[in-house]
């Protein structure tokens, strides 16, 4: 768990370097969207040393995986009726967080190999 | 261009991303990837700059076979900002309502049965109080002094002071002892 942990700390500071940059550049919009990330990174973190602390140890990627795909199938319904309703910018916002959740989640699929 | 479509394309405009899409949109007309690949963005945030743009009327767009094309609106970019200042303001009516109110109930604090109660000591309201009795004299007509105190006497005792205060005010000029109401 641990080295999954740092793997996401290093992605945070990327991620916040990045807006950190777009900030200064005064790209509202986009520094936002990479705020949405940031929380997304923060939200896996979060759970992942909760399912680890509360979990019995076999369960526990499991336990997170399960958690990860019900984030996933909320953000997707939210995703879908945004679109239906042409709530363009929801969908997009939908789609960022589907998209960073995605790479947490490959990223711990990764290290379990 | 209204005040309200002004303050919405400033605010669009306020943003780098956006400015470098319409530098591209002003040499040729673009589709979303083009302008991703060119400004190094993903298209999903070029999709939503133009959103932005296109609602501020910043640019149009069209269908082309499988692509929208974007187009720079250069109708809009032709507006003089002094003229755009100049417009109208919606906010100029709603000020006029305030004053109006302001004004009456000044008028309605100072004044009974057509006299004036007592003479406000704030600049503001004295003026106000003064128009009123101002607006009994003719414009540009001249009156000696009796005239004038009788008018003002029917409002106040003090016609005295409310004569001078009208000529600090610039109601009226004196002229060898003759009075005449000014713009």
């Amino acid at each position: 768990m641990e080295a999954y942990i740092r793997k996401l700390d290093a992605y945070l500071a990327d991620l916040q370097a990045q807006e950190k940059v777009l900030a200064e550049k005064n790209c509202v919009d986009e520094s936002n969207f990479l705020k949405i990330r940031i929380n997304i990174v923060n939200v896996c973190k979060t759970v992942c040393q909760v399912m680890w602390k509360t979990e019995a140890e076999e369960k526990r990627a499991e336990a997170y995986l399960q958690k990860l795909s019900s984030f996933s199938r909320s953000w997707q319904e939210a995703r879908e009726k945004a679109e239906k309703y042409g709530r363009e910018d929801q969908a997009m916002i939908e789609g960022i967080k589907l998209d960073t959740l995605q790479t947490a989640r490959n990223m711990f699929e990764e290290m379990k190999e | 261009m209204t005040e309200q479509q002004a303050i919405q394309l400033f605010k669009c405009l306020a943003d780098p991303s956006r400015l470098q899409i319409l530098k591209s949109l002003l040499q040729e007309d673009m589709y979303v990837e083009r302008l991703a690949e060119r400004l190094n963005l993903t298209p999903a945030t070029i999709s939503f700059h133009l959103r932005k743009l296109e609602a501020a009327g910043a640019v149009s767009s069209r269908k082309e076979q499988y692509y929208t094309m974007y187009t720079l609106r250069r109708d809009v970019f032709m507006c003089n900002i002094l003229d755009i200042i100049r417009e109208e303001s919606g906010e100029k009516e709603a000020q006029e309502k305030r004053d109006e109110a302001y004004r009456q109930k000044v008028l309605d604090s100072f004044f009974e049965y057509g006299r004036l109660k007592s003479i406000p000591t704030q600049r503001k309201k004295r003026r106000i109080c003064l128009e009123v009795i101002a607006d009994c004299f003719e414009m540009g007509k001249n009156y000696d002094e009796k005239e004038v105190n009788e008018i003002i006497g029917r409002f106040h005792a003090d016609y005295c002071l409310i004569r001078r205060e009208m000529i600090a005010e610039k109601m009226f000029v004196r002229e060898n002892g003759v009075y005449t109401r000014v713009e």
